[in-house]
C-alpha cells in the first residue's frame, strides 16, 4: 500500500460541455492534513464527490489506499469518513437512531461506537432528540459524528465548519488534530474560512477552474507568507554592518537596496535610528508579509477573481 | 446486502408513519368488511369475492413504500452517507428493492389478514363457501403481488433516474394508468395486453384468468426495469 492515501492521475469530471475538474493530478499521504482552496465552483465539491465515489469520474485514475480497481476502490472506501456538502440524515429519527442506523448498515458488531461518535462531538446529551429538530451547528456536528464513527483512516470533510459557532469550530479543530496525531488519521479538507484552514492543515492544493494550480506544504506558505521588516537603504554593506555590530541582529538579508529582517518587527523606529546615527541614508521602511487569504487571492489573480 | 436490508427494516420501524400507514390501511380494510355486514354480499363468500376486486389498489400505494425505502434517502441525501462507505450501487438497489418488497409484502398481509378478519367475525358463513373460494383468491393474491413488485420495480427505476421525487411519481403513476391511453393513441392497441394494469385488471375480474401468462408479462417487466434500475443506479451522480 505504500505510504500514498490518495492518488489521482489526470482525473476529471464533465457535466455536458462543463468540466468541474479536468486533469488534476494529486497525491495525499499518510498523516497529511490536506487543505484544499478554491473559489466557489472551482471543484473542490466534485473533487471530494470523486474520492468518495459519489461522482463517477468522466477521465483519469483514482487510488485509494494503494488500489485503483473499481472492486477495491468500493472496498477502500469502508475506511473513510466523509461529511460532503451539508449532513444527510433523516429528519425523524433521532441522532442516536441515525448512527444505529448506518452502525447496522455497515456491518460493526460494537453497539458502543455510537455513543462514543456522539460524546466525541459533543452531542451525548442530545442523541435521543430528532434530527429535525438540530439546529445547523448540531447538524454539522451529527455528520462529523458519522465521519469519525468507526476511526476511519481517512477523514473527508467538506466546508465542515460551516454553521458552527467559535466553540465549535474550535472543537472541531482539537478532534482533527487529536485524530491526526494520535491515530495518524489523514485528512482531506475544503473550507472558505483560510485562518482555520491555516490552523490545521499541512498541506495546501489550490483549485481554480477544476485544475490545481499549487501544491504546497505548510512549511513551504509559511515561508512564502512570512512577516519581516524592508528597509531600503542607501549603502545596504555599511547598513548589514549597523544592523550586526550595533544592534546584534542576525535574521536578516541584504538584497540590493533592501534589507529585508526577520526580527523585532515591532520596532522599525529602533533600526532606522540606529541606520541614520551611522550615516546611512534610510529612504523608506515597512513591514510586509502576506497571510493564507492573500496569497490565494494572488494566486488566483488579484482581489476581482476573489 | 442482509446489512443493507436489516438497516432499512431498522429505519422504517423507527418511523412513526409507518405504522400510521399500516394502521390506516388496515382500518380501511376492516371498515370495509364491516360495512357489507347486512348487504347481499355480506357473507364469507361476499368477502373473498370482494377482496379480489380490491386487488387493483395496492398498486396506487406503492410509492409510498419505495419512498420509505429510496425516495427520502436522495431526498434527504442520506444515499451519500451510504455510497461513501464503499457500498456498491448495484448491491444497494438490489438491497432497496428487497426491502421494498418485503415491507410491501407485509404491509398487503397484514391488510388482508385484517379484512378477513374482520369479516370472519363480522360476516355469517354462508352455504357459498367453499375450500375452492380461498385457493382462488390466494391464487389471484400470488399473480397480484408479482405485478405489485413489477410495479415497485418501475417505481425505484423511476427514482433512481429522476433527481425530483415528485417527479419520479408523477411519471410511475403516468406510466402504470396512462400508457395505455397513450398506445391508443398512437394506435397501438395490441401492446395493451402487456401492460401491467391489464394485468392486474384481468387477476381481479371474473372468470379467474390465465394466472400464469399475467405472471410471466409481470415479471418480464421487472426483470427489465430492474435491469433498468441496477444501470441507472451505477452511473447516477449525487447532486
Amino acid at each position: 500500500m505504500g505510504n500514498l492515501i490518495i492518488e489521482t492521475k489526470s482525473i476529471g469530471k464533465n457535466y455536458g460541455k462543463f468540466a468541474a475538474v479536468s486533469d488534476l493530478s494529486m497525491q495525499v499521504k499518510k498523516g497529511d492534513i490536506y487543505a484544499l482552496v478554491g473559489q466557489n465552483g472551482a471543484g473542490k465539491t466534485t473533487l471530494l464527490k470523486m474520492v468518495c465515489g459519489l461522482t463517477p469520474l468522466s477521465t483519469g485514475e483514482l487510488g485509494l489506499f494503494g488500489r485503483s480497481s473499481s472492486g477495491s476502490l468500493e472496498k477502500s472506501r469502508s475506511s473513510i469518513g466523509s461529511m460532503i456538502e451539508t449532513p444527510g440524515f433523516f429528519p425523524y429519527l433521532s441522532a442516536r437512531d441515525n448512527l444505529e442506523y448506518y452502525r447496522i448498515q455497515r456491518g460493526c458488531s460494537d453497539r458502543s461506537v455510537v455513543d462514543g461518535a456522539l460524546r466525541v462531538v459533543g452531542l451525548d446529551k442530545a442523541g435521543g432528540k430528532k434530527f429535525k429538530n438540530f439546529s445547523l451547528g448540531m447538524k454539522q456536528r451529527l455528520g462529523l459524528a458519522l465521519a469519525v464513527m468507526g476511526n476511519p483512516e481517512l477523514l473527508v470533510l467538506d466546508e465542515p465548519i460551516n454553521g458552527l459557532d467559535p466553540m465549535g469550530i474550535k472543537e472541531f479543530r482539537d478532534i482533527i488534530l487529536k485524530m491526526n496525531r494520535e491515530r495518524r488519521t489523514t485528512v482531506l479538507i475544503s473550507s472558505h474560512i483560510l485562518g482555520e484552514l491555516s490552523q490545521i492543515a499541512t498541506i495546501y492544493g489550490f483549485i481554480k477552474k477544476g485544475r490545481l494550480i499549487e501544491h504546497i506544504t505548510a512549511e513551504e506558505l509559511k515561508e512564502k507568507c512570512r512577516s519581516y521588516l524592508r528597509i531600503d537603504v542607501d549603502s545596504p554593506e555599511r547598513a548589514a554592518d549597523v544592523l550586526r555590530n550595533r544592534l546584534s541582529c542576525t535574521n536578516f538579508q541584504a538584497r540590493g537596496n533592501a534589507l529585508f529582517i526577520d526580527e523585532r518587527l515591532d520596532e522599525p523606529e529602533v533600526f532606522i535610528k540606529a541606520l541614520v546615527e551611522n550615516g546611512v541614508s534610510v529612504s523608506q521602511a515597512y513591514r510586509s508579509g502576506i497571510n493564507l487569504e492573500q496569497y490565494f487571492i494572488n494566486l488566483i489573480g488579484g482581489e476581482k477573481n476573489a | 446486502m442482509l446489512k443493507l436490508i436489516h438497516a432499512d427494516f431498522y429505519k422504517t420501524f423507527h418511523r412513526a408513519a409507518y405504522y400510521l400507514i399500516l394502521f390506516i390501511f388496515c382500518g380501511f380494510a376492516i371498515t370495509i368488511a364491516v360495512q357489507m355486514r347486512g348487504r347481499d354480499a355480506g357473507s364469507w363468500s361476499g368477502s373473498f369475492l370482494a377482496a379480489s376486486q380490491l386487488l387493483i389498489y395496492p398498486v396506487a400505494f406503492l410509492p409510498i413504500i419505495t419512498q420509505i425505502t429510496l425516495g427520502e434517502e436522495y431526498r434527504e441525501h442520506t444515499v451519500k452517507n451510504t455510497l461513501a462507505f464503499g457500498t456498491n450501487r448495484c448491491l444497494l438497489f438490489c438491497s432497496k428493492w428487497v426491502s421494498t418488497v418485503l415491507l410491501g409484502l407485509l404491509l398487503t398481509a397484514a391488510v388482508f389478514a385484517a379484512f378477513f378478519g374482520s369479516a370472519a367475525l363480522a360476516l355469517p358463513r354462508d352455504v357459498q363457501f367453499s375450500q375452492k373460494l380461498v385457493t382462488d383468491f390466494f391464487a389471484r393474491l400470488g399473480a397480484a403481488c408479482v405485478v405489485y413488485v413489477a410495479a415497485a420495480t418501475m417505481s425505484l427505476f423511476f427514482l433512481v433516474v429522476f433527481n425530483r421525487n415528485t417527479l419520479a411519481i408523477f411519471l410511475y403513476y403516468g406510466a402504470y394508468y396512462f400508457t395505455g391511453l397513450l398506445l391508443m393513441l398512437f394506435h397501438l392497441n395490441g401492446g395493451n395486453k402487456y401492460l401491467l394494469q391489464t394485468q392486474l385488471k384481468g387477476i381481479a375480474g371474473d372468470p379467474v384468468p390465465n394466472l400464469q401468462k399475467a405472471m410471466v408479462i409481470s415479471a418480464v417487466t421487472m426483470a427489465a426495469f430492474f435491469v433498468a434500475g441496477v444501470f441507472a443506479s451505477r452511473r447516477k451522480d449525487l447532486i
